[in-house]
């Protein structure tokens, strides 16, 4: 479920299929995105419960309105990303305060190793809770900024798509975050935190 | 901090991702080439440029499960026809035709209301009507005169002047 996504060409031939009500090609077209997606909204949402209902969601909104898709105007991912950013923002007015899933920390399978030691583990566990932290003392806006482009690799033409603004402000957007977050993680000691959440 | 410094710092970000102009690109690089502190900042933003995107990366995979729960819900909601999403639609639209038809129409029935209620201001009177009564006619042809309503009825205290009985004082006063 967590493969690249296949050469455009690929895809528009999947969308093609999907337009024909080819139920297979709206699965290999979930099996595509659905990570990138859900990670995505975690990341913005900062809550499964919720960013499982936004997905889903965005999802099935796509799918449905397939024929509004322009590959012209901008990739399938693009698209798809918007439609899930749009939820998202109203997810954040129903919530005002974003909430941090504590219970999705605690009961999520570790990434580590299963040999690790308990200490091991508990560093691990700290680390995305400090970057968890770092990203809820930043304004949605800036936000959706940091995630697109360190989490998902958008360039800044297409955050500025996804977004809906110039690319200049895009740019700028992702350096304030960027410095933001860093000023949050240094004064909270999360800057070693994640280095030990990327050894391992 | 000297000035240059202060412009290295600024450009270190756009230099770490490699966005600047050559030119920029090279006196940045020159600068770190002399500058053990800005040297020391360009290291901290590139290490943790590189940290935070592994660890953004990292945030929030979902488990094979989570993904078929997602999945699931998808296939059901597009099975589904799409009749619900027009009736909601409907009713959307409807409950704003409906506020908007009160909106105008609450404002109307209070004036309406008002209108049935409060009775109408008098009308003014005209000039004829007003110097008709002998009391007026006295008052405004005589300097400090007393004010008279119009409406007052003759009493003993109205003034002699004002009442028609009163006595012609005219051959008297004449020499």
């Amino acid at each position: 479920m967590t493969q690249e996504p296949k050469p455009s060409e690929t895809i528009d031939v999947l969308l093609a299929r999907c337009l024909a009500r080819d139920q297979h090609a709206f699965q290999e077209l979930f099996d595509l995105y659905a990570a990138g997606l859900y990670r995505l909204c975690y990341n913005l949402l900062l809550n499964r419960d919720d960013a499982e209902d936004v997905a889903q969601d965005s999802f099935v909104y796509a799918f449905k309105n397939l024929h509004r898709y322009d590959p012209a105007k901008s990739a399938f991912k693009t698209w798809l990303y918007t439609i899930a950013i749009s939820r998202c923002r109203n997810q954040y007015r129903r919530n005002r305060v974003p909430l941090l899933d504590l219970a999705n920390l605690w009961h999520q399978p570790p990434v580590a190793p299963q040999h690790e030691s308990p200490e091991a583990i508990y560093a691990h566990r700290s680390a995305r809770e400090a970057l968890a932290y770092a990203l809820t003392r930043l304004n949605p806006t800036l936000r959706e900024a940091v995630v697109l482009r360190y989490g998902h690799g958008l360039t800044y033409r297409e955050i500025a798509d996804v977004m809906d603004c110039p690319a200049k402000t895009a740019e700028s957007r992702v350096r304030l975050a960027h410095e933001t977050l860093r000023g949050v993680l240094h004064s909270s000691g999360g800057e070693g935190l994640l280095e030990e959440l990327l050894s391992y | 901090m000297s000035h240059t410094c202060r412009q290295c710092r600024a450009a270190l970000y756009p230099y770490v991702r490699r966005e600047l102009t050559p030119n920029k690109r090279r006196f940045v690089a020159q600068h770190l080439e002399t500058c053990t502190t800005c040297y020391a900042e360009y290291r901290r933003i590139r290490a943790f440029e590189g940290d935070l995107g592994g660890a953004l990366a990292q945030l929030g995979v979902p488990s094979p499960l989570q993904l078929a729960h997602v999945w699931a819900g998808v296939q059901t909601q597009i099975a589904a026809p799409n009749e619900g999403h027009g009736l909601h639609f409907r009713m959307r639209y409807g409950a704003a035709l409906a506020l908007l038809v009160v909106a105008l129409v609450i404002p109307w029935l209070l004036h309406h209301q008002q209108s049935m209620t409060v009775p109408l201001p008098p009308t003014p009177q005209t000039q004829t009507q007003l110097v008709t009564h002998p009391a007026i006619i006295i008052a405004m042809a005589t300097p400090n005169a007393v004010t008279i309503h119009a409406s007052a009825p003759y009493t003993e205290a109205t003034p002699a002047f004002a009442r028609n009985d009163a006595p012609d004082l005219s051959a008297t006063q004449t020499p």
